[in-house]
């Protein structure tokens, strides 16, 4: 449940494009010859303007190749949508194909409810396995019948991709006398530059309680064994959170909390109006998710950069929160699952790749040739190296139904030093061990 | 109250009696005797209370005895989850921030109200009407907007910082909502903010009911402000503050709204208070049964709060 990213912000946007959405229903009606077939597609994202408008592109696309089909969206903002699939695809009359968040309280409780239609089938027959690679479409759609995730039957590819990476200021990069950090010492090397020249190294708020996961896994990917973390989010056999790297994890969080690599006062500030301040040039770091990067772009331009936190051991490539953006579903009760399959092969195609990429957004299919420059770019080659090396690793929420509650409180309390980085890790594991070993 | 059952008793047994003697009253009955015919009128009201109150109520008790993640099917649990609710330490927290709540919400409120009401029937103010009004505003504004102004306004860089670092208060300075022991109290602040407009528009319609004549002989006889205010003001408003407090005590339990756009239960959980407990337990973390027999048992209490307010001034005032 990588919550609210702009989640309130895009309720005002969902209004307008519900009300526009309700306009093309009657004209769509009003047009309607009878041999006129209908496919309902919804998405999460309303608010992301770049992401729809390329969705919308592609739903023209696809009604001129398929004559007779009209596309008609609905969007919703991530939070709408998220609590509402459950009743809505439970009910009657669901549409053809909808987003779904990806993870054990989302994903993983409508597949054990039976609501979702496993995609193996057109997978294989469309050969969906060279445009995404095993470890994508497992973080993105296998689930098991008892709602697992990560292995299990196909119910969710995406078109998109997200990953939590490093923005960075090139100008006070620049200033410091500092490149691009390659190792996780330089990283902290460049926090103690920066605080000694009076900057504030990372621009961090935490009063709406999700953002120091991001910090806390950013860093944990950077300690911990390779692997380690994805298997422990998905619950596999035998992981735990009370392990060296979570603990070491815990600790560098706090020292950098101690040292004010953060943000003065992130314990009562809004994240919204953390990045506002780093997109008007405080600060030198910001850790937050891809999701972010057409603000980045428009604030700073060419100013700005993406880098993945580089790991704490040489050698290992840098992994990173990353997941496709929601993924497309086929609710069991879907009346039209052919043409909506037919609907999510096109929407995850290379041609369509080409489309998101053009509309300035990443797109999951990785793309070969020149990326264009800044920001935008930063982030595709992340992307596309993550793609290459196998490193993403999905949101640690993910893990339990309640791992959101627990893991946003027990961070904000190991920040404050209410509790230990022992009693941290301790508390993860009572949440993570009732619910996989029961 | 033994006479009250007697008398209410005589009607019903006469009209047992005999049917035809009820029925020929039916047509002469004076103005005011009840009437089969008034449930006809109450009838529209009744099936909308019953459809949108009523049956929801019926549906969160039923739901409350079964664990249901809000997607598979419900499983019964019996008493389970008001087990969790009495004895799971999370959510008994959450009960013990709600009764912090009403200390800011219920008690200093009135008392702000109190002395605001005291003062004014001491003295004729000019302009009164439109200083009610301002002072009443906090009340009309809507809880969420009111919950994002005052975010700002405690934030790091926020304007009560501000204003004590220009006051070379820099050490009280700190993130209001992010501190562990400032939180509750700081969203609590908010809430007197928002309710004493209430309390005072309440308890100053009730003082100038007061017949000055009253005033007038407790100066008489020599009583000092302190003395008039007890002698004569607070008896004056009994009913008002009966109404004030269950209104306000009401408000503290439920509130969700400044919880929900400030802190989100943060720092940790010293602000998550009932209803939001329930929220985040029927919509984010799957346990739908656990938050219906939250919003029952808050109910329970809610009613059970008024119950003992509303009585316990109405034998003061016998």
């Amino acid at each position: 449940m990588n919550v609210p990213r702009t989640a309130r912000a895009r309720i005002a946007a969902a209004l307008a494009l519900a009300s526009l959405a309700a306009v093309g229903t009657l004209a769509a009606l009003a047009g309607a010859a009878s041999q006129q077939t209908t496919l309902v597609v919804q998405d999460g994202e309303a608010g992301n303007d770049a992401r729809i408008a390329a969705f919308k592109q592609l739903d023209r696309l696809f009604e001129k190749a398929h004559p007779g089909v009209t596309v008609r969206r609905i969007s919703k903002s991530f939070g709408d949508l998220i609590k509402t699939d459950a009743l809505q695809l439970s009910g009657a009359n669901p549409p053809d194909v909808s987003h779904v968040n990806q993870g054990l309280p989302d994903m993983g409780q409508l597949v054990k409810a039976g609501l979702l239609t496993p995609l193996d089938g057109y997978a294989k027959r469309w050969n969906w396995g060279a445009r995404q690679s095993a470890a994508l479409l497992a973080l993105d759609g296998r689930v098991t019948r008892e709602g697992k995730i990560g292995r299990g039957a196909l119910y969710g590819i995406s078109s998109t991709g997200d990953l939590v990476g490093v923005f960075y200021n090139k100008a006070k990069l620049a200033k410091l006398g500092l490149g691009v950090p390659k190792t996780f010492a330089q990283f902290e090397q460049a926090l103690a530059k920066a605080q000694a020249a009076g900057e504030t190294p990372i621009m961090f708020g935490n009063l709406d309680k999700w953002p120091a996961i991001h910090e806390y896994q950013t860093i944990l990917l950077a300690l911990a064994p390779r692997g380690q973390v994805a298997r422990t989010v998905f619950g596999l056999e035998g992981t735990r959170w009370t392990t060296p790297a979570a603990l070491q994890a815990a600790r560098k969080l706090k020292e950098w909390a101690d040292k004010g690599y953060f943000t003065d006062g992130f314990a009562g500030l809004g994240i919204d109006d953390a990045i506002n301040r780093f997109l008007k040039g405080e600060g030198v770091f910001t850790i937050t998710g891809t999701w972010r990067t057409g603000d980045v772009a428009k604030a700073l331009g060419a100013k700005a950069g993406l880098f993945l936190m580089p790991s704490a051991v040489r050698g290992r490539p840098a992994a990173a929160i990353a997941s496709g953006g929601l993924a497309w579903a086929i609710p069991a009760k879907a009346k039209n699952k052919e043409l909506a399959a037919q609907y999510i092969d096109f929407v995850t195609s290379e041609r369509a790749a080409r489309v998101i990429q053009a509309a300035g957004d990443v797109p999951a299919y990785v793309l070969r040739g020149k990326l264009p420059a800044g920001v935008r770019g930063d982030a595709l080659a992340a992307w596309a190296q993550l793609n290459k090396t196998g490193s993403m690793v999905g949101y640690m929420d993910w893990a339990t139904p309640t791992f959101y509650d627990t893991l946003t409180a027990a961070l904000q309390e190991v920040l404050a030093g209410k509790v230990t980085p022992e009693g941290f890790v301790k508390k993860l594991d009572v949440d993570f061990l009732k619910y996989h070993r029961q | 109250m033994t006479q009250a059952t007697a008398s209410a008793d005589a009607p019903l047994a006469s009209g047992r009696s005999s049917t035809w003697v009820r029925l020929s009253r039916r047509t002469e009955a004076p103005p005011g005797e009840p009437r089969r015919i008034g449930y006809v009128y109450i009838l529209p009201a009744l099936l909308v209370y019953g459809a949108f109150v009523l049956v929801p109520f019926a549906h969160t008790a039923w739901l409350s005895l079964h664990e249901w993640d809000g997607v598979t099917s419900p499983t019964w649990a019996g008493l389970e989850n008001y087990r969790s609710v009495l004895t799971d330490p999370h959510v008994r927290a959450t009960f013990g921030h709600a009764l912090v709540l009403i200390v800011f919400y219920s008690l200093l409120p009135l008392v702000l109200g109190l002395v605001l009401a005291a003062s004014l029937s001491r003295m004729r103010v000019r302009g009164l009407t439109f200083f009610r009004a301002v002072l009443f505003l906090p009340q009309v504004v809507s809880l969420v907007a009111v919950g994002i102004v005052w975010k700002w306004i405690l934030g790091p860089e926020g304007s009560l910082n501000q204003a004590l670092r220009g006051l070379g208060l820099e050490s009280a300075a700190r993130p209001w909502l992010g501190d562990f022991g400032w939180a509750l109290p700081s969203i609590g602040l908010v809430g007197t903010w928002v309710m004493y407009g209430l309390a005072m528009v309440l308890l100053v319609a009730g003082v100038q009911k007061i017949p000055s004549s009253l005033y007038d002989a407790a100066r008489v006889d020599g009583a000092g402000p302190v003395r008039e205010f007890f002698a004569v003001t607070l008896p004056g408003v009994r009913n008002e503050v009966v109404v004030v407090l269950v209104l306000t005590t009401t408000t503290a339990l439920r509130s969700f709204d400044l919880v929900y756009v400030m802190t989100q239960g943060g720092p940790g959980t010293t602000t998550e208070v009932p209803s939001y407990r329930l929220y985040t337990a029927a919509f984010q973390t799957g346990q739908a049964g656990l938050g219906a027999a939250i919003g029952i048992t808050l109910a329970i209490v809610i009613f059970a709060l008024a119950f003992a307010i509303t009585r316990i001034g109405e034998r003061r005032a016998a």
